[in-house]
């Protein structure tokens, strides 16, 4: 008898943030978290947009502030896609009117950088992966 | 060997409003001996005079009182409309006294009678002079207003450039050292309990140290200007102003500011924040209410509040550098800025700038 299977895919995410600092303990972070894959990297909203469209992730942790183009910027050409992945912008700049802008603009997630890093773990482990069509 | 120098008479244009040319004539034959070499325009009519002063080019306006159809006072009320600086003579058989005080009042330069005509020359001398000295300030006073602006630009600059350093690079590694941090204290043996209470320590006091390097790079310039513009800038500083002082600050807008030209967006933000600081220095207020709206073309911020309200002639009279200090800011933008207030009545402070767009500001 062979039974249909339901295998889950690993959670992809894309991470966005223009210091390399940050960005390097962030997907060290991440790739310790069972069944997550880094889709890829960018360090600018340009590149960040483009990364973003071909490699389809299931979550992005975006940056705010970046030279030559804001997140906020970001976040609002990813949203426009279908199916949009989940945001969680990650910032320094945790004021509510960043908080109300990134919302109102489909932001799933809002948090400070430095005092709330870890909720990205959290929200990216509790993340429950699209299941992928049964195998053959 | 000697030479002797004469000076080449100065070239005096005079404009001439005068229905006598034999007045005329003795009034330009007093000035070429005065040392001018005098070109005469002489003109009757209203009509005449508001075209040659249309055309401008001369130096001094010399005008008898009592004309046919008109008279000298009317004739220095057209001049002044277009032309601040122009020395203006009255040239009169009488004038009263009083009269003469309330030509001066007017803004007519000096007064000359026809009986006493050798003194035309010593008036025009004196009011050339006059004129070249306003004109001097005049110019000065653009200079410094020039010099204002690039100084107040070039430390906007400089805030700016310093507060990115501060944010972006202290900030950023500071973050980074607390990744580490969390990560060591992930990866640590249990039952390490010295190990664990410093490691979280370590990362407490890395914590305030974000929250400083963030407050530096903020008084320096909210990013908030730059990533979401002024209006929201302007309700951030109004909430951080409400939870510093106690003073209720609300604020509402119109504003469509994405479009907003940088510097313009800068001015107005700095003003306000001024304006805060005075509110909370001197108002002895309880509430703020803040509009920003778009206006005509201008951009009007205006700030009241319910404090003991300014006395007219502190704002006259104001040494103060920061209300000085607006109003250049204002003024460099081709705004005004107006400070009213009654005792027990409050202040009300309202700014008006054209309102520039990103797209022409380029």
């Amino acid at each position: 008898m062979i039974l249909a299977m339901t295998r889950l895919a690993s959670t992809k995410v894309f991470v966005v943030d223009d210091s390399t600092i940050v960005r390097e303990r962030l997907i060290t972070l991440l790739a310790e978290v069972p069944h997550v894959t880094i889709a890829g990297e960018a360090e600018v909203a340009r590149d960040a947009i483009a990364g973003i469209q071909s490699k389809r992730p299931d979550i992005v942790v975006l940056d705010i502030s970046m030279p030559g183009g804001s997140g906020i910027k970001v976040l609002e050409a990813v949203k426009k896609d279908q199916p949009a992945p989940l945001v969680i912008m990650l910032t320094n700049y945790d004021h509510p009117q960043y908080r109300n802008r990134c919302m109102q603009l489909g932001a799933d997630h809002f948090l400070d950088k430095s005092s709330n890093f870890e909720r990205v773990i959290e929200i990216v482990r509790d993340f429950t992966p699209a299941p992928c069509p049964p195998g053959p | 060997m000697s030479t002797t120098f004469t000076p080449r008479p100065a070239l005096l244009r005079v404009l001439w409003l005068e229905d006598e040319p034999a007045h005329v004539e003795m009034g330009a034959s007093i000035l070429q001996r005065g040392g001018f070499n005098v070109q005469v325009e002489v003109v009757a009519t209203r009509d005449a005079f508001e075209q040659h002063v249309q055309a401008g080019g001369f130096d001094v306006v010399i005008a008898d009182f009592e004309l046919p159809s008109w008279n000298g006072l009317e004739a220095l009320e057209l001049l002044r409309k277009s032309d601040v600086h122009t020395p203006f003579i009255l040239l009169t058989g009488r004038l009263p006294e009083e009269t003469a005080l309330e030509c001066i009042e007017k803004g007519v330069t000096d007064y000359v009678l026809k009986d006493h005509l050798a003194r035309l020359a010593i008036s025009v001398r004196l009011a050339l002079m006059n004129r070249n000295a306003q004109r001097r300030i005049s110019r000065s006073r653009e200079q410094l207003r020039t010099l204002a602006a690039r100084l107040q630009s070039i430390r906007e600059e400089e805030r700016s450039r310093i507060a990115r350093e501060v944010h972006d690079v202290l900030g950023q590694a500071l973050t980074g050292i607390k990744m580490d941090a969390a990560w060591i204290l992930a990866k640590l043996p249990e039952g390490q309990t010295k190990l664990v209470a410093r490691a979280k320590s370590m990362s407490s006091l890395i914590d305030s140290m974000v929250q400083m390097v963030r407050r530096i790079a903020t008084d320096l310039r909210p990013g908030i200007l730059d990533n979401l513009g002024l209006v929201a800038a302007v309700e951030w500083q109004a909430s951080e102003f409400q939870s510093r002082t106690g003073i209720t600050c609300q604020v509402s807008s119109n504003l469509r500011d994405a479009s907003l030209a940088s510097d313009s967006a800068t001015a107005v933000f700095r003003i306000f924040q001024e304006t805060l600081t005075n509110v909370a220095r001197h108002a002895q207020a309880t509430a703020v209410t803040v509009s920003i709206c778009e206006q005509q073309d201008r951009v009007v911020l205006q700030v009241a509040d319910n404090g003991r309200g300014i006395d007219l002639g502190e704002v006259t009279q104001s040494k103060s550098v920061g209300l000085i200090g607006m109003r250049e800011r204002a003024a460099i933008l081709g705004g005004d800025l107006v400070i009213s207030g009654a005792p027990g009545q409050g202040t009300t402070v309202v700014l008006s700038i054209p309102l520039k767009l990103a797209a022409q500001a380029a």
